[in-house]
């Protein structure tokens, strides 16, 4: 784990996909929005297409949430040290706000999504170590 | 009557509503977000406007869209079903001042019941039993804490203005007081658009029944029997049924009697549910709904009323020609709620419909916007589909509704089909014997 985590290569082609990604969800052109929907397949194999170990992954398709409201201060900060148990973040999926809970103590690596931002089923969501 | 009417909603619901209006000879205009551009309520309805991106403050939250969509289509009446605006006192007084007719009660008559501290102040001083709890709404986590002392655990944290099981919560200690407090204000934010909460005490295992009322302006007030909505799970109504197995002809003529003697009372016009908790022979009040129930269709069937048809005639100013004489039951009606959801570990599960095949035959209904390619959105409720049945008794009705799920062919997204089936395979369904927390204990034995 330690030893791929140093490997350069690859985390520079997790950098490059990361972007790539925003990218995508940036995109805020309504057409394209639609066809986006439309090619759902697609665009969910390519999320999930980047890999971490470690990562926690969207168990549904949704609306991601960083603080519990508006504002509000997030859950989590990269580098916290966390316990088994904590609220992560919350998942809006059809109008209930599920809340994604650590399944192990550790410290976060890494966050991997935005505020307000779309997440696929098994989407990478953020790392913990 | 009306000549046109704007259904500020979407779904089975608007779709039920664009049916009702087509049988009344009155126009249809539809509204809907870019995701819904292709959804049934859109292709049924004779015009259509698009009010806003896909997310729900966006577009079925988003008043002005709608009132604008009312005004360049020469909308009458604007009907705002199920959720949504429809228990909203802003958006229903902001349509008045329009010059558009609301079709619900009066604005004012919303304030009154939508609030729902208002509503049990009100129940109590004319002498029906309600639910003890807060007096006001809370102001703070720590008055949340004080009054749930008081009360003594377990509570409800519920939403000022709730309802279809979002914003709920039970409550058994400080603890989990202290972590649901927020995520409670904020979905009820997001669903309703104010953030009240109050503090009820939580009964052992009661069972939900609401009393149908339906009222017209000249103060005339008739009731359509009681519905069981006791099958629940996470506080959110999945199997309704009337009559309930659990009420006696005396009691329930009792109950409906007294519920049109204070709804006359307090004064309202247009379809109402009292929706009561019945625990050891008493009811108390919980709520009382100003709007049409995604459950109204079984007191359709027993009925032979169109519900819809008398609440828009109603909004017309139109008398009610029923007297409670005339209101006969006859029979047994059970409806499903399919939801778009794991069956075991409940997750929503939106996605493109691949295949869809409705059940038929005598005594079934299907309101569902559903079609063979549609998309069911992340944006917006699970519920996708209701099963409506009717039979002569009981256990007909459970082995009709039986043969119907296994009908059912919806392909694309996973559905709660299985968990109703096992349901209704239950010896305590089956006996009748079962309470609103009856479904979350099945399941955790069961599974």
């Amino acid at each position: 784990m330690t030893d791929d985590l140093n490997d350069k290569n690859l985390l520079k082609n997790l950098l490059k996909a990361i972007k790539e990604l925003t990218k995508v969800l940036k995109n805020s052109d309504f057409k394209k929005n639609t066809q986006n929907y439309n090619n759902l397949d697609e665009v969910r194999n390519k999320r999930i297409q980047i890999k971490h170990e470690n990562a926690i992954t969207s168990p549904m398709v949704g609306t991601v949430y960083l603080s519990p409201e508006p504002k509000a201060k997030n859950f989590i900060k990269q580098g916290q040290v966390i316990k088994k148990g904590d609220t992560l973040l919350i998942i809006e999926a059809m109008k209930t706000f599920n809340p994604i809970k650590a399944g192990k103590s550790g410290k976060i690596e890494k966050i991997l999504v935005n505020d307000s931002e779309p997440v696929e089923y098994g989407q990478p969501l953020l790392v913990i170590k | 009557m009306f000549k046109k009417i704007l259904i500020a909603n979407r779904g089975e619901i608007a779709l039920r509503i664009v049916r009702t209006c087509r049988d009344l000879g009155i126009k249809t205009v539809a509204v809907h977000s870019v995701v819904d551009k292709d959804s049934m309520h859109v292709r049924l309805a004779d015009e259509a406007v698009c009010i806003g991106k896909s997310s729900i403050k966006n577009s079925y939250l988003n008043s002005f869209a709608i009132l604008s969509a009312a005004e360049i289509t020469n909308s009458d009446a604007i009907h705002p079903g199920a959720g949504f605006f429809s228990e909203n006192y802003d958006f229903s007084s902001m349509v008045k001042k329009h010059k558009i007719k609301f079709i619900g009660p009066t604005s004012e008559q919303i304030k009154m019941f939508g609030d729902k501290i208002t509503a049990k102040k009100l129940m109590k001083k004319n002498k029906f039993p309600v639910i003890p709890g807060s007096e006001n709404y809370l102001k703070s986590i720590d008055e949340a804490i004080k009054v749930a002392k008081k009360i003594g655990y377990p509570v409800i944290l519920k939403a000022g203005s709730g309802g279809g099981g979002k914003g709920i919560r039970v409550i058994k200690n400080q603890k989990e007081l202290l972590s649901n407090y927020t995520i409670v204000k904020q979905e009820v934010k997001n669903s309703f658009g104010n953030d009240n909460v109050y503090l009820e005490k939580f009964f052992d295992n009661p069972r939900h029944i609401e009393i149908q009322i339906v009222a017209d302006k000249n103060g005339k007030v008739i009731h359509l029997g009681e519905r069981d909505c006791s099958i629940q799970r996470n506080k959110q109504k999945i199997i309704e049924e009337t009559p309930s197995p659990s009420l006696s002809n005396s009691q329930r003529k009792k109950i409906c009697n007294l519920v049109v003697k204070t709804i006359k009372k307090i004064g309202y016009e247009s379809l109402g549910t009292v929706e009561l908790l019945y625990k050891n022979q008493k009811f108390y009040f919980m709520e009382m709904n100003t709007r049409v129930q995604i459950e109204h269709t079984i007191t359709e069937r027993i009925t032979g009323i169109d519900l819809i048809k008398q609440q828009i005639k109603i909004a017309a100013g139109q008398k009610i020609n029923l007297n409670q004489k005339d209101v006969q039951f006859s029979g047994h009606s059970i409806q499903c709620r399919i939801n778009a959801e794991d069956p075991l570990s409940f997750i929503p599960s939106p996605g493109r419909i691949e295949e869809y095949h409705s059940p038929g035959g005598p005594g079934v209904r299907i309101d569902s916007a559903l079609y063979a390619g549609c998309v069911v959105p992340h944006q917006y409720d699970n519920l996708i589909s209701k099963i409506i049945i009717y039979s002569r008794n009981r256990n007909e009705a459970i082995l009709r509704l039986k043969r119907c799920l296994i009908e059912y062919v919806i392909n694309g997204v996973k559905t709660n089909i299985p968990l109703h089936l096992k349901i209704l395979n239950s010896k305590d369904y089956n006996k009748g014997s079962y309470h609103i927390n009856w479904l979350d204990q099945f399941l955790s034995v069961n599974y």
